[in-house]
């Protein structure tokens, strides 16, 4: 089995599998510039904006996700209606930590490029958001609101029309 | 959450249903301006005429990829809430690319649609041309459902004519060199009608003002420079653009009438140069009597009279001959000077005609 050296952003390396690194399609494109192939031993590849924590989760999802189809990016797939309800319970239960933690995962999906974290973080945090007035949307979020009472007046008039009769 | 970028934030606002999106807009001017942007990006609302038992949930239904198309009902039982409900969307316009509607001939939609279009970023379809089956559009009365017609004619006849308009002005564009030939054409047999049709504007291909415009029938193969045809590519133009811009049966009814009187006209001139040849023969004719009547005068005093011919004698013998002559020479001065009186004002035409006359 082909292994590959990650190292964090603090400087922590992670070996893992060759297969389970090039989920990122990131980490291959690196591979592909640096040159490094299957025979370097000691390479070690840096994914500065990853941090240990963050890192060791994607590694799991990964691995555990390793053999999963590739999902293609055609056009249907793109019009193809955007569901939320379709994470499975080993997703559910690996993305069932802090917010801090599921945003660092976002952001870590996002530069390594693992489409398929991506989507279920975004569909994670999308479903904190479903079914929620915009007030506990910001205190599920701890978002400050910005509009002024005048402002905020005027857009909940302007979205009236989504209301129903 | 706050320091999420806009990018990601999008993928995040791209799961959520309609209704939750709006919601999301309330929360914060970040999170407004993003959903907005969002939006902007392909957001199409339609707007048709719907059965309440067809309203759509929007709760749970739609997310991001659905609401590209919208969908929302109006009731033709509650126009004021419908006009309310699109007012606010107005509001809100930014958010939308492109609007359809459905039901133009209502009153309400119609003067939503005169607002929808003033805004250049909305791209507003009406589908009331192209879909009018809709079973439950409002009952049509008789007075209105002309009116519709009449206004979907002239609707029709505008929107053919500026299509026609941008493909002739790309075809005249692209035949910038117009054979110069072509544009003074010479007013023979053969070109009369083609030329009298760009002037007239009329189509080559309409049978029916060829039909009209060939019954003038020119007598002379005459070459009249002065009539020249209009250039090929704007008169090609025109003969397309006319039938649209005018009355057919109008414009063959004065077609017809200037046809008649120019035929007639043509006619009148026909017969003067006639009765010019004629004349101009009989002269001639005389002439020639005249001087060999002379000559024979002249021989006989010379026989009568061997020791010198008096000139009263020659000029009387002259008189009593050609006093036959004389009659018909009166009569020709007095034609000529009838027809000089008659056609003063047409001096310098009648000149050209003599000139070509084949004498």
């Amino acid at each position: 089995m082909q292994t590959i050296k990650l190292q964090s952003s603090d400087n922590e390396i992670f070996e893992c599998d060759l297969a389970v690194a090039k989920c990122s399609a990131t980490i291959r494109t690196m591979l592909e510039d640096l040159g490094i192939d299957e025979n370097s031993e000691d390479e070690v590849v840096p994914l500065p904006n990853v941090n240990s924590a963050i890192l060791r989760k994607v590694i799991q999802f990964c691995t555990y996700h390793k053999d999963d189809p590739v999902p293609s990016s055609t056009d249907d797939d793109e019009n193809k209606e955007k569901r939320t309800d379709d994470i499975t319970s080993w997703d559910a239960d690996f993305l069932k930590v802090d917010q801090g933690t599921l945003f660092e995962l976002i952001l870590a999906a996002n530069y390594l490029d693992i489409r398929s974290l991506l989507d279920v973080t975004c569909k994670t945090v999308a479903n904190m958001i479903k079914g929620k007035t915009p007030d506990e949307i910001r205190k599920t979020f701890n978002i400050k609101n910005d509009f002024t009472p005048a402002e905020e007046e005027q857009v909940r008039k302007e979205n009236t029309w989504c209301e129903e009769k | 959450m706050e320091n999420l970028p806009a990018e990601i934030l999008m993928n995040i606002f791209e799961f959520l249903d309609v209704k939750s999106l709006i919601k999301a807009m309330e929360v914060n001017q970040r999170w407004n301006q993003i959903i907005k942007e969002l939006l902007t990006l392909s957001f199409t609302l339609i707007l048709c005429p719907c059965n309440i038992e067809k309203v759509p949930k929007l709760d749970g239904k739609f997310n991001f990829k659905t609401i590209k198309i919208l969908s929302i009902p109006f009731y033709q039982e509650n126009e004021e809430y419908f006009e309310k409900i699109l007012k606010v969307v107005l509001k809100n316009r930014n958010c939308f690319k492109e609007l359809i509607v459905d039901g133009i001939a209502d009153k309400t939609v119609s003067k939503m649609l005169n607002i929808c279009t003033g805004f250049k970023h909305l791209q507003v379809h009406n589908l009331t041309l192209t879909d009018s089956q809709s079973p439950q559009r409002r009952p049509v009365t008789k007075k209105r459902k002309t009116e519709n017609c009449e206004k979907q004619k002239e609707h029709r006849k505008f929107v053919n004519l500026l299509l026609r308009l941008a493909e002739l002005k790309e075809r005249s564009d692209q035949n910038v060199e117009v054979d110069e030939a072509s544009n003074s054409v010479l007013f023979s047999n053969d070109l009369q009608n083609e030329s009298l049709s760009s002037s007239f504007g009329l189509n080559d291909q309409n049978d029916h003002n060829n039909q009209i415009l060939g019954t003038i029938q020119h007598p002379q193969s005459t070459s009249f420079n002065s009539f020249e045809s209009q250039p090929s590519a704007p008169g090609q133009i025109w003969n397309e653009l006319l039938p649209d811009l005018f009355d057919i049966d109008e414009l063959d009814s004065t077609a017809q009438q200037h046809t008649e009187e120019a035929s007639n006209e043509l006619q009148e001139v026909d017969l003067k140069i006639q009765e010019m040849v004629q004349i101009q023969e009989v002269v001639d004719m005389l002439m020639e009597i005249d001087d060999e009547q002379q000559l024979s005068v002249l021989n006989s005093n010379d026989v009568q009279n061997p020791e010198g011919a008096d000139s009263t004698g020659r000029n009387s013998a002259s008189l009593d001959i050609t006093g036959q002559n004389l009659d018909i020479s009166h009569e020709i001065d007095q034609f000529f000077n009838q027809f000089d009186e008659s056609n003063e004002d047409n001096q310098e035409d009648d000149d050209i005609l003599l000139d070509n006359l084949p004498i």
